[in-house]
């Protein structure tokens, strides 16, 4: 009985786990959509622009709600390896977002995207949960 | 800080999943703490502590003492 209610809560928590890894490339694939379509002029009016971004903000919203939820599934091992993840790839935007202002004002890097630094984010926070996992294996 | 839950599971015969499952934490937990890579929250050490009907001192033993 006990082993069926954790393979029930495992398996609840791997739901739980791509339904929030679907709706975070859904947001992001919308955002890049977004983007793309201001860019190239797909969109018809700015009322449809303006109802995109909205949609995508509160889809934005929900995802990080979503995350939350998926830290307080999780054991204190799991959410550890999450904290220090978030730590890590916090501190690092937070260095490089300051370099790259300072390469911007001295003229070093001319056009600054945000993307790059998003970019950045993400890469050192699938690093850093890679190497907790295997860590912690 | 090393720890006897090897031990005691052994002596119960369980596998670390059946540990995880009785704790109710993932394996990775379980293993982590067995080879002192990752030291329990409080909670779990009283938890473990009722489940093997011990003491916390007589399954964590602390490095300076």
């Amino acid at each position: 009985m006990n082993k069926l209610t954790a393979s029930t809560s495992e398996k609840a928590k791997g739901m739980k786990s791509l339904i929030f890894v679907m709706s975070t490339f859904i947001w992001i694939a919308m955002m890049v959509f977004i983007d793309k379509g201001i860019l190239y002029g797909w969109f018809a009016s700015d009322m449809q622009i303006n109802l995109l971004i909205a949609f995508d903000t509160i889809l934005g919203i929900v995802v990080i709600f979503m995350f939350l939820n998926l830290l307080k599934s999780m054991d204190e091992l799991q959410r550890k390896i999450q904290f220090d993840a978030l730590a890590f790839s916090m501190g690092t935007t937070f260095v490089a977002s300051i370099t790259y202002s300072l390469l911007t004002t001295a003229q070093i890097v001319r056009d600054s995207e945000t993307s790059d630094l998003i970019l950045i984010m993400t890469f050192c926070y699938m690093a850093s949960v890679i190497y907790g996992q295997v860590k912690y294996r | 800080m090393k720890n006897r839950l090897k031990v005691l599971r052994a002596e119960r015969d369980w596998t670390q999943a059946d540990l995880a499952n009785k704790l109710e934490v993932s394996r990775q937990t379980i293993n982590s703490i067995e080879k002192d890579k990752y030291d329990p929250s409080l909670p779990l050490a009283f938890k473990a502590a009722r489940l093997f009907q011990q003491s916390i001192e007589s399954i964590f033993l602390d490095n300076e003492a």
